[in-house]
This record gives structure tokens, C-alpha cells and sequence, in this order.
């Protein structure tokens, strides 16, 4: 039984919370499903309809490199010693992109996808989930492109690489946060798509993703950590070309701002979704 | 056995004029020199009470704008009410506006899938139904192709074939069958009072009063968001004709 009013959904009784625990398993795994219906066709529209679709996930961080390797080692003569600046920069950029993406691609989930909502009851989280999702294949792609300028270089790269896996899932979390905050305030306020082009510069910037963190004094080093995906992306790099973790300490904070950024979106989102009907 | 019962709902619309819409008029409006226009509060609905038995059907008339799509919408969901209590037991199943749950881009068929994982069926149990999905929709020809190309009756008959098919208790259906060419709308009329003899209950909202007549047990006419009159199909719907004639 669904019972509404002006406060939303009531709390049931503790009689029914047997059957509504069978009942939520149900209707959890119908949500699940939708995410993942919802994120195939996401992707299918992109790279069934055009080759473009290809064209983004690989050729665009493919250029990005190339450029900024050229402005960077020609021009700035940065380096990235052990590891060749190019592959150094191509590593930083797909896990930034794969964030960056993520979160571009929620933010307009909710607006873009309106004509879904008006049919019937299902929770809106479910659609920035599922776009944001969708940017996992664009990184596998580009993840490919990675590994061809590794072996072409040469680099040496450690088995602790598989560690990787877990701060995605960090990184992934923290992307879903903001991917709801946002995806909930563009509904509100439409230039939200906008703004976020320019949040996501200066983040990038502010993330170790086209400089090596040894480089710079230890106070600047300890602030750009403290920036959860600052040291997401340092872990990241660690893990694929030192074999174990230079700034371990600043993981622990960085997990914890995802799981906190996570919960904090969610909850703002689940706050203003009734207002969604209204507005859209 | 499935059944509704709206008590006293109320919902009100704030017609912000001045609702900043982006951040930009965020921004100017925390100035402190700037004046807020006064905002208007509309009651789309006022205190509407009515209730739907197990396998009982209403049927909702009323001109434009007098609240029957907001009714809907609190109905599935989709909006709260202000104030006032509406419970709805039972599955839900709704055909409320054209292309609602459809994704322009994707085909027929992918869209049958998504459509249904919205109403709460799975992949599997929806492919097996899939032939007597397109079947009833009639548009066969038209199933790969993405519905964005489809025309406005197409759209309806695909909406309605997916709705009925996925084991509703409750069927919330808005104006969109009228689109549908006579053919059609036999068929829909003819599934409906099957549907209704099986105990499914149905909220019918619709300009055609004589499909009211004939598909609903029981009727209610709303104006400006009041009830203005409950009871038998026929009566409602003499009262309601009887008010468009005079004016």
C-alpha cells in the first residue's frame, strides 16, 4: 500500500516491514535494471547513431595529450622523470575525464530526460545514476588508448595496478554526489550546464592531472590532496607506475569526502525531487 | 484487490513570477535593492475527495485547466499533494501524455523494454509479451524505427499496448486514446471492459462523455479545481453537458 500526502511517503507500521523488506528487494532490483537499461541505451545512442561517438571517447584525450605534451615539454620543458610526460599526462586525463564526464553527463540527466518522469512513480536518482554510469564505457576506451602509449614507451608498470579498482569505485561515488547535487539544482536554475564547464576547469587544474605532485613546496603538495580527487588521481598514478602509494594519509581523507560528497547529493536530491513535477 | 481513496486533496501552484531560473537571477536577486514582484498561489485542486473500489471505474470530466491532469499526476505519483491524503493499493499501470516514458531516439521495441522497467516489469517477462505487445499496438512495420518518427496515433497505440500488458491493478488513463483512429479505439473500448470484468479499476480521464457513459461505474466533474459533481455517469455527464451548453 502507497500511501501520500502533503509530507511524502508515510512510515509504515513494524508489522509490515517483513513484507515490505520482500517487496523493496523487488522493487530495488526492478530500479537496478532500469539503471541499466537506461545506461545501455545511453551509450547505444552514442556510438550506434555516429562515429563521433567513438571520436570523443578516443581521438579527444588522444589530442589533449598530444597538445599538451607539446606545450608542456617543448615549450615549458615540464618534466615527469621517471615516466615520459606524455603517458604521464595520458594516465591523469582518463581518470580525470572519466570523473569530468560523469558528472557533465548527470547534471543535465534529469532536464534532458524529462519526457520519462511524468509517467509514473520512480526514484529520480535513477537517471543521473544511469549517466553517469554510461561514461564507464568512454573510459574503457580511452583506457585502451592508455595502455597502447604504455607498452609503445616502454613504461614499467607494477601489478599493484589492480588496486586501481577500488579507488574508481571511491572516484565513481564521488561523481555520483555531485553528479545528483547538480542534476537536482539544474532543474532549479538551467545554467547549472554552464557553470559546471567552468567548476571543472579550475578542479582540473587544481588536481594533480598535467603536473607531477614532487614538484611543488610541501604545503601547496598537502592542499592540492586534500582535494579528494587530487589525491584519487595521485593514488591512481602511484599505483600504476611506483608500485605502492606515496601520499597514503591523504586516501583516507579523500575517501572520506567521497562518502560524504555521496551522501551529501543524495540527500539534497531526494530533498528537491518532489519539485521536479512542478518545475520541469 | 486494488483500490484509491483521495481525501480532501489540495494542491497549490505558486505562479512565481520572479522564480529565478538560473543562477545568474539568483545572483541579482540577493541584491539589496532589488524588489520581489508578489506571487500568486493557484489551487489546482480543492479539497477533491472521492474513492475507487476493487475493480470499480471512474471516469473525471471537466474543461481545460480545471485540475484533472494535476488529479492524475498526484494519483501516479508523480506530484504530492499540498494538503489531504490519497492511497493507492495496488500496481499501477498509466498512460498519462503522449511520449511520456518514451525516449525519442530509441526504437519501438527498446522503448517497449524502458517503458516497461518504469512500470515495474522486468526484461525477461516484457520480451516474452513482446509479440502480443506490438500485435495489440498494431505498428509492426514501425517497430525499429525510433519512435521520434512516429505519428501521434502510433505513439498513443504503443503507449496503451505496453500499459495494459504489464499486470495492472489500477490503470490511470488520460485523454491520449482519442488520437487513435476509430479501429483502435474499439479495441482499446472492448480491453477496457474485459479489463474491468478481470477487476482491474480504471481512472478515466476524457472529453469523450460517452465513452464515460459506457466505460466507467461511477463519475465526477471538476471546475476550477472543485468537485462540482459526483455520482452516476449519466447524471454527471447531463450536468456537465447541460453547463457547456449554457455558456
Amino acid at each position: 500500500m502507497t500511501s501520500i500526502d502533503a509530507r511524502g511517503p508515510r512510515v509504515p507500521s513494524a508489522r509490515d516491514l517483513v513484507r515490505m523488506a520482500s517487496r523493496r528487494w523487488h522493487s530495488l532490483r526492478i530500479w537496478l535494471e532500469l539503471i541499466r537499461n537506461l545506461a545501455v541505451r545511453d551509450v547505444e545512442t552514442r556510438y550506434k547513431h555516429s562515429l563521433l561517438g567513438l571520436y570523443w571517447a578516443i581521438i579527444n584525450p588522444l589530442i589533449t595529450a598530444v597538445i599538451f605534451s607539446f606545450v608542456f615539454t617543448v615549450i615549458f620543458h615540464a618534466s615527469s622523470k621517471p615516466i615520459p610526460y606524455v603517458v604521464f599526462l595520458l594516465t591523469g586525463l582518463t581518470f580525470w575525464n572519466l570523473f569530468a564526464n560523469s558528472v557533465v553527463s548527470a547534471t543535465g540527466s534529469i532536464t534532458g530526460n524529462a519526457a520519462l518522469l511524468s509517467k509514473l512513480y520512480f526514484p529520480r536518482v535513477v537517471i543521473p545514476t544511469a549517466s553517469a554510469i554510461a561514461r564507464v564505457i568512454d573510459f574503457l576506451f580511452a583506457l585502451f588508448v592508455l595502455a597502447v602509449f604504455i607498452v609503445a614507451y616502454h613504461v614499467r608498470i607494477y601489478p599493484s595496478l589492480f588496486w586501481i579498482l577500488p579507488i574508481l569505485a571511491l572516484q565513481t561515488l564521488l561523481a555520483l554526489g555531485v553528479g545528483y547535487l547538480l542534476s537536482a539544482l539544474n532543474v532549479l536554475y538551467r545554467d547549472m550546464t554552464q557553470l559546471i564547464g567552468l567548476i571543472l576547469m579550475i578542479w582540473m587544474y587544481l588536481s594533480p592531472v598535467m603536473y607531477p605532485i614532487g614538484n611543488v613546496s610541501n604545503t601547496i603538495q598537502s592542499i592540492l590532496l586534500m582535494n579528494p580527487m587530487g589525491a584519487l588521481i595521485q593514488a591512481e598514478r602511484d599505483l600504476l607506475f611506483t608500485g605502492y602509494l606515496t601520499q597514503a594519509p591523504y586516501l583516507w581523507a579523500a575517501a572520506a569526502w567521497c562518502g560524504f560528497i555521496f551522501l551529501a547529493g543524495l540527500y539534497t536530491f531526494k530533498r528537491l525531487e518532489p519539485t521536479f513535477a512542478e518545475v520541469l | 484487490m486494488a483500490s484509491i481513496q483521495v481525501d480532501r486533496v489540495w494542491k497549490r501552484f505558486v505562479l512565481k513570477r520572479d522564480r529565478p531560473d538560473s543562477v545568474g537571477q539568483l545572483m541579482v536577486q540577493m541584491l539589496p535593492w532589488h524588489t520581489r514582484p508578489k506571487s500568486t498561489p493557484f489551487w489546482a485542486l480543492q479539497d477533491v475527495s472521492f474513492s475507487v473500489g476493487p475493480g470499480e471505474s471512474i471516469g473525471i470530466v471537466g474543461d481545460n485547466g480545471s485540475g484533472k491532469s494535476t488529479l492524475l499526476k498526484i494519483l501516479t505519483r508523480t506530484m504530492l499533494p499540498t494538503s489531504g491524503r490519497v492511497a493507492v493499493r495496488g500496481k499501477v499501470s498509466s498512460l498519462i501524455e503522449l511520449g511520456a516514458g518514451f525516449h525519442p531516439d530509441f526504437s519501438g521495441r527498446e522503448n517497449i523494454v524502458l517503458n516497461a522497467s518504469i512500470l515495474g516489469i522486468d526484461r525477461r517477462t516484457i520480451l516474452k509479451r513482446m509479440d502480443e505487445i506490438i500485435d495489440f499496438a498494431g505498428i509492426e512495420a514501425f517497430i525499429d524505427t525510433p519512435v521520434k518518427y512516429y505519428s501521434t496515433g502510433m505513439n498513443a497505440r504503443l503507449g496503451f499496448s505496453v500499459a495494459i500488458h504489464v499486470d495492472p491493478e489500477i490503470m490511470v488513463v488520460d485523454e491520449v486514446l482519442a488520437v487513435g483512429d476509430e479501429a483502435f479505439q474499439r479495441r482499446c473500448d472492448e480491453r477496457i471492459t474485459r479489463m474491468r470484468q478481470s477487476g482491474i479499476s480504471f481512472v478515466l480521464v476524457t472529453h469523450g462523455l460517452s465513452s464515460v457513459e459506457r466505460l466507467t461505474d461511477k463519475a465526477i466533474w471538476l471546475s476550477h479545481g472543485l468537485v462540482r459533481a459526483a455520482g452516476a455517469p449519466r447524471d454527471v455527464v447531463a450536468a456537465y453537458r447541460g453547463s457547456v451548453e449554457r455558456n
